[in-house]
């Protein structure tokens, strides 16, 4: 029994466990919020400039090719093994469809910026685009975003890249990811130990979400 | 447009506005009881963590309302969205996990028992524990408390046993007991708000474990909008306007508030006087509200001649340790280990004042509450993920499979927060919420004292913990603040010069304008506050009754 940090569990996230918020150490997006003022604000973004008839796309918030980094991205984030992996789970797909919610738009438009950055950096660097690389490259790449100092723009996108891909994993099946509710699974969630009844609950339509009936 | 006048507006129909709408309605007030959230039905309570925790169902997005948040006075201001509560019918109640904790008579006089530590704004209040009894006797009886009156060191006078007996427990809590015994501390059972059986026309608890941070999808949890709410529409007395965000609080030539000014779900201004008004947005909303209803009067707000609206603005110390068991080296010794239950129900109030012995003396100190970790899989996939140096890929997925093996028991503290001169809330003009009014500004500058206190509850925390030997054991914050736990901003008190409310919580300055929310408190006490703060609306809904029928308002 170990008194300091032990190797796993981990501890926590700085920012988001120093103070309670009303729901249950979630803040936004997990520190979002902050970064937001500590950074120039957003400017507002002409959606032509992204997802205008030039670029081609076939998703609901992103360019195909942002979408194909994204996915290569959470793939290595939550690798397939002898369990499933965030693509098999939906989580890109999850992404591109949480980005497209009205109310997320400052969301969506620092996580294309950030999506945008780990393109260049890849072509820059390797001169291939991200989801070309090897695996290694690809980790090597994301190290830098995670390793990034607070308040910088990587460890921003690192943040929003995680607390999305999270969702993607653990959040209630109507949104689009966590598929078959496999990715609960991968944390013991939902099996009688961490909840009496079905996780899914029941679900209605309200404001700022996108659900269906489940 | 404007509406014809009623006796009452109350603002805000969480712990503190639902109490009063009720009690004024069962006199023969006519109340309006304005909500800037949505009244949703129970149906829209689901487990999704993604529409309740993670968007805007509870909580406002941060660029659209925001809070300010600094830490010191020279800070730059954040962006946040701390220091909400759930902007919905029922505010708070609805996402709390209803630890239904009295206040102790030690906390109504912090100062002439424990002295105020220089550098604090420590006062004693205007009324004691005694005042208070009844109307915690009413409270628990009214919305249904389920718990069993244990004896403890620290534990407050009662008079009778809680309306309901205790939730069923997780057998977890023998072994906090059985460790507090080794020990020699006495955890004692929680008191939730929560019905353990059926009780007046609500459902008992089905023990879905998501309640804390959700809403109550069965109405066992005993919310505002559960239980007083619905007896309150009853009278017929009540008609309660959701989506409608207060403005300002207009003022009469004879300095008497005249009218609540309000943008209603469409975006419209509208204008609903009232012979009375009653203001319960949160300690940092209904401070803000005030500093915002600015006249040529009050330039700085209403009711703030002593310029002390928004000032002693205080929270609730937290500090947080966790400890994980793991399920499968424990098959053979605790084979109940994964029972599903999701209540622990025990706290501990040895600590409640620290002993003169301790190095820190005889200093407040307060509970410590132990639970389980919340029904959050989201929020603790990031934690998983942030955790320490972060980690991705491999070493994530062992992280996974390490906690998917693991019972994390874990506590939080409710430390005495000492008020201070610094702490407090204030509007922010040039940063504009989606209604265009004043954001509320938070600068934190918290007392030297407080931090060690909170780690020396850590610590006995921890100790207990130690004793249930654990797998691990870890801390996770020590310096930390609860900011659903709200108080301060309009003190109570006999002194005009030195309080914003008389003791009935009535301004002093204004004479039918009250605050019934945590603002009134001076000192946060050591327990988390809704109880008290709905027994303190039905104190002062009687007081302003009887002032009613006596002619004096």
């Amino acid at each position: 029994m170990s008194e300091t940090l032990p190797p796993t569990p981990p501890d926590v996230a700085p920012e988001e466990m120093t103070r309670r918020n009303f729901i249950e150490h979630v803040g936004f997006m997990s520190g979002t919020a902050l970064l937001y003022a500590a950074c120039k604000p957003s400017e507002p973004k002409k959606s032509e400039a992204t997802v205008g008839p030039a670029l081609e796309t076939s998703h609901r918030s992103l360019t195909n090719d942002e979408y194909d980094t994204l996915a290569a991205a959470v793939e290595r984030i939550c690798p397939r093994d002898e369990e499933p992996g965030a693509i098999d789970l939906g989580v890109p797909e999850y992404i591109d469809r949480a980005l497209a919610t009205p109310t997320l738009s400052h969301v969506r438009d620092d996580f294309v910026r950030g999506t945008e950055a780990l393109m260049r950096r890849a072509r820059a660097q390797h001169d291939r685009p991200f989801p070309a690389l090897a695996p290694e490259i690809q980790d090597a790449l994301l190290t830098e975003f995670k390793s990034s100092p607070a308040g910088s723009g990587e460890q921003h996108y690192w943040t929003v890249l995680i607390g999305l891909t999270m969702e993607g994993l653990f959040g209630d099946p109507v949104h689009g990811g966590n598929r078959a509710g496999r990715g609960w699974e991968l944390i013991g969630f939902g099996q009688g130990r961490r909840g009496c009844v079905d996780p899914s609950g029941h679900h209605h339509h309200h404001d700022g979400c996108e659900t269906r009936k489940g | 447009m404007s509406f014809s006048e009623v006796d009452v507006v109350v603002v805000g129909s969480g712990a503190g506005g639902a109490p009063m709408a009720l009690q004024l309605a069962r006199a023969g007030l006519k109340v309006v009881l304005l909500e800037k959230g949505p009244r949703y039905s129970e149906a829209e309570f689901t487990h999704d963590e993604i529409a309740i925790s993670r968007r805007n169902f509870f909580m406002p997005l941060p660029w659209d309302e925001p809070h300010l948040w600094r830490v010191g006075q020279t800070g730059k201001y954040a962006r946040t969205n701390d220091a909400w509560t759930a902007n919905c019918v029922g505010g708070g109640t609805v996402h709390m996990s209803g630890f239904f904790y009295r206040l102790k008579p030690v906390d109504f006089r912090m100062k002439s028992m424990l002295g105020a530590p220089a550098g604090s704004t420590v006062v004693d209040w205007p009324i004691r524990y005694e005042d208070l009894l009844p109307y915690y006797e009413q409270v628990e009886e009214e919305i249904g408390v389920s718990g069993v009156v244990t004896n403890h060191p620290w534990a407050e006078p009662r008079r009778k046993p809680y309306p309901l007996p205790p939730l069923d427990e997780h057998p977890i809590a023998r072994e906090i007991d059985r460790a507090g015994k080794k020990i020699g501390v006495h955890p004692y059972p929680t008191a939730r708000a929560i019905n353990s059986r059926p009780y007046r026309g609500r459902a008992g608890c089905i023990y879905c474990v998501f309640c804390g941070s959700y809403g109550c999808e069965s109405g066992a949890k005993s919310s505002t909008h559960s239980t007083l709410i619905p007896l309150a529409l009853q009278t017929g007395k009540v008609e309660l306007r959701p989506r409608c965000m207060a403005r300002s609080v207009e003022v009469s030539a004879d300095g008497r508030a005249k009218s609540v000014v309000y943008i209603d779900e469409k975006g419209e201004l509208q204008e609903q006087p009232a012979r009375i008004v009653v203001v319960s947005c949160t300690a940092v909303e209904s401070a803000r509200l005030l500093l915002n209803s600015r006249s040529p009067r009050w330039p700085k707000g209403l009711a703030n001649d002593s310029g002390l609206v928004g000032k002693n603005l205080s929270f609730s110390g937290f500090g947080r340790s966790r400890a994980s068991f793991r399920i499968s080296k424990r098959k053979q010794s605790w084979p109940w280990l994964d029972d599903p239950a999701p209540f622990v129900q025990r706290s501990l109030s040895d600590h409640y004042v620290l002993p003169a012995s301790t190095k820190l003396g005889s200093r407040k100190g307060g509970a410590i509450g132990f639970l389980w970790e919340h029904p959050a899989p989201i929020s603790q996939g990031i934690v998983l993920a942030q955790g320490g140096r972060g980690a991705f890929g491999k070493e994530l997925k062992e992280r996974f499979h390490v906690f998917r093996d693991s019972k994390v028991l874990q506590f939080e503290t409710y430390a005495e927060w000492l008020p201070t001169a610094g702490t407090s809330v204030s509007v922010e003009d040039s940063v504009l919420d989606r209604y265009g009014l004043p954001v509320a500004a938070i600068t934190i500058d918290r007392h030297p004292a407080d931090l060690p206190v909170t780690r020396y509850l850590i610590e006995r925390g921890e100790d207990l913990l130690r004793a249930m030997e654990p797998d691990a054991l870890w801390r996770v914050t020590e310096a930390g603040e609860t900011t659903i736990l709200q108080h301060g901003t309009c003190r109570f008190g006999n002194d005009p010069a030195t309080s914003v409310l008389d003791r009935d919580c009535r301004a002093h300055t204004v004479p039918n304008l009250y605050v019934v929310d945590g603002s009134f408190m001076p000192t946060s006490g050591g327990n988390p506050n809704t109880l008290t703060i709905m027994a303190n609306s039905y104190r002062v809904a009687d007081r302003l009754v009887q002032r009613v029928k006596s002619g004096k308002l």
